[in-house]
């Protein structure tokens, strides 16, 4: 008996372990045997170009609905494999760690693609011709590419647009969400939440009447900004319930009421508002947040083609307002706009009019030494103690 | 036949896996990780920065103190579930109700630890299980809390590594003769005596086993600290990944690995000296 115990033990112990393992990995590669069976229905003269093949993206939530990864299967039979991540130092690590290799197509915000491409080289020229350029919206376009551009080279091309600013519960909040700072009030204390991430450091650096994307010019003037935003933090801690991290979480937190105003993406609190009005996404008088996520190409893609083919399929309208609707998120695509739905279009224009949308912060080109000092004050902030 | 194997070598062939898993996976990428936390970021030199910076830094040098003090804590906590739990199971229970209680304590390891944190965040939440049902019985009149505590995090701790503090324990008071037990009463011990004099020693190398791997695990936790823990309560670990994934600081990364390394090499290197055990013994 002793013995069999023993032996029971080792087996479960083990089997248990590989399961846990195999819990922890992030890689998701949609069902296969739908896709695998659609072929036999539609008969062969129907396919008349399969290239075939895997497409490894590198993207974010949301960015690849199931929808329409079986649909580019469906059309194309090359199968798509994501791997998603939450920050874009995280996909800079990934990337850098293997010079781009075991991911195609990759979804960094705008400005971290040329200070990384500098840094690491891990991606590749976008070859503008292989590119249906009628899909995206043309200032876009322009806007976006140029800043993309290192030595005559374009790197990434729009995606999918966004800003971060607040969600408030107007019932528990009402007066909430006019300036950032309303996250330090004490009426809120326990009711607050935020990311120890980097728009945070932004928003407060901006309600605090500083201006970091003229201060990253010089690397001692952004230590100024970063260290005056680090110490109102900390004196903000108890204030603050916890630190947000995914979307999930916020969403929970939110529409359980455990917090009453917090920062967030546009798009979250645009979906929870148009399923219950009492959510409003509020942009405070500092402006929002703005963001650009980009396509780009890896260093080390092994399928280029597919790696076109999807940009051209996911910007075609009615594609890009399959993501629109599902997450929220504004897309470069020309005329997605009009066909997503009329309850988000209405929230959106709302509470991002022109003259709000016309004082987007956007996000700023980071040198090395910015990344490091934002680190380093989101390091200090967390460790500090408070109730 | 044995015999013969031994004189052929052939025997090593067996430990070969293992060699080559533990090698190639395990020695080889420490080694790296060794030579990594000597080197300047930048110039690739040999430096003591790495190190000076852990020492000079009151930040990770606290972050690390915390960690250290609840992955004692922990540990302590787990033993004194673990150890009562396990007497039990091996020598009080039917042969039948030992394999289900065991198969219980196994059971939860069927899930990862992920999925096992969001449970307790399902528990724990202000509007979640636990403070529905105090709510619900009187007991209290508003919603609480109960996450984002240190003390949540070491409820979590405790759970993951219950199963690795119990098994070793189980294992040794096996080999525990009941009528040694019988024999300390007959010479008038009572039960604390025994237990100190007859049970304690025999499962010592069981309760030292259990305690270092537990030790181990909940220092270098990762899932469970930062999904458990609240602003409160950031972990070693959490800091070493910050320094390669955010700061992309491999080598200030690496020198941290190698601390917190060492030091859990010492500690139980201590222990095992305190205690008198030996690890051959104890494993």
């Amino acid at each position: 008996m002793k013995g069999k115990v023993a032996m029971l033990l080792a087996v479960v112990l083990i089997i248990s372990m590989l399961l846990s393992a195999c819990g922890g990995a992030a890689t998701k590669a949609p069902e296969p045997t739908k896709a695998a069976a659609a072929p036999t229905k539609a008969p062969a003269t129907e396919a008349p170009a399969k290239k075939g093949g895997v497409l490894r993206m590198l993207t974010w939530e949301g960015y690849a609905p199931e929808e329409l990864v079986q649909k580019f299967t469906d059309q194309t039979g090359i199968k798509v494999e994501i791997t998603y991540i939450g920050d874009n130092n995280e996909l800079i690590a990934k990337m850098a760690a293997t010079k781009g290799k075991g991911f195609d197509l990759v979804s960094p915000t705008l400005n971290y693609v040329i200070t990384a491409q500098k840094e690491f080289g891990i991606y590749q020229p976008i070859d503008m011709s292989r590119v249906n350029t009628k899909l995206f919206n043309p200032t876009y376009l322009k806007s976006i590419t140029e800043q993309a551009t290192l030595d005559g080279k374009v790197y990434a091309l729009p995606f999918v647009w966004g800003t971060t600013a607040m969600i408030v519960n107007t019932e528990k909040a009402p007066d909430a969400g006019e300036t950032y700072l309303d996250l330090c009030d004490p009426k809120y204390k326990g009711r607050v939440t935020y990311r120890a991430k980097y728009d945070t450091l932004y928003m407060f650096a901006y309600a605090l009447g500083m201006d970091p994307a003229e201060a990253v010019k010089s690397e001692d003037e952004y230590r100024k900004v970063m260290y005056k935003v680090r110490d109102k933090l900390i004196e903000c801690k108890p204030i603050v319930r916890t630190y947000w991290d995914s979307r999930q979480q916020l969403e929970e937190l939110v529409t359980k009421e455990e917090v009453w105003l917090g920062t967030s993406w546009d798009a979250i609190a645009w979906t929870l508002s148009v399923k219950d009005p009492k959510f409003k996404y509020a942009v405070p008088k500092e402006g929002a947040v703005g963001w650009y996520d980009t396509f780009a190409i890896s260093a080390g893609a092994e399928n280029l083609d597919a790696a076109y083919e999807w940009i051209n399929f996911i910007m075609q309208p009615e594609n890009a307002a399959v993501i629109i609707n599902q997450t929220g998120y504004q897309t470069a695509s020309e005329g997605a706009a009009e066909l997503a739905s009329p309850e988000l279009a209405k929230v959106v224009k709302e509470t991002l009019p022109p003259e709000k949308m016309a004082n987007i912060k956007w996000y700023f080109p980071l040198p090395p030494y910015a990344r490091d000092i934002e680190a380093e004050v989101l390091e200090q902030v967390k460790a500090a103690k408070s109730k | 036949m044995l015999a013969r194997l031994k004189r052929t070598g052939a025997l090593w062939l067996l430990l070969l896996p293992m060699l080559l898993w533990i090698g190639l996976l395990f020695v080889l990428p420490h080694i790296k990780l060794f030579l990594l936390s000597f080197q300047d970021r930048y110039t690739g030199a040999f430096t003591l920065k790495n190190y000076a910076t852990f020492f000079t830094s009151p930040l990770y040098r606290g972050v690390f103190i915390h960690t250290v003090e609840y992955s004692i804590l922990t540990t302590l906590v787990t033993l004194a579930i673990a150890f009562p739990a396990a007497f039990v199971v091996t020598k009080v229970l039917s042969e039948r109700a030992k394999a289900l209680v065991v198969i219980a304590i196994i059971l939860p390891y069927w899930v990862s630890e992920l999925i096992q944190a969001f449970t307790w965040m399902v528990i724990f939440r202000e509007t979640g299980i636990l403070s529905y049902t105090l709510r619900a019985l009187g007991i209290t009149r508003h919603n609480i809390e109960f996450l984002y505590h240190n003390w949540t995090v070491m409820v979590g701790l405790v759970y993951t590594s219950l199963l690795f503090m119990v098994i070793p324990i189980l294992n040794s008071l096996e080999t525990l003769d009941d009528s040694l037990i019988e024999a300390s009463y007959d010479l008038g011990g009572d039960f604390w005596s025994t237990m100190k004099e007859i049970i304690i020693p025999h499962s010592m190398p069981g309760i030292m086993v259990g305690s270092i791997m537990v030790f181990m695990l909940v220092l270098g936790n990762y899932v469970t600290v930062t999904l458990l823990g609240g602003k409160n309560s950031l972990w070693f670990t959490e800091n070493i990944y910050n320094q390669f994934i955010v700061r992309f600081n491999q080598n200030q990364g690496a020198a941290f690995s190698v601390i917190l390394l060492t030091f859990s090499v010492l500690f139980v290197w201590a222990l095992l000296k305190i205690t008198k055990q030996d690890l051959s013994e104890a494993m």
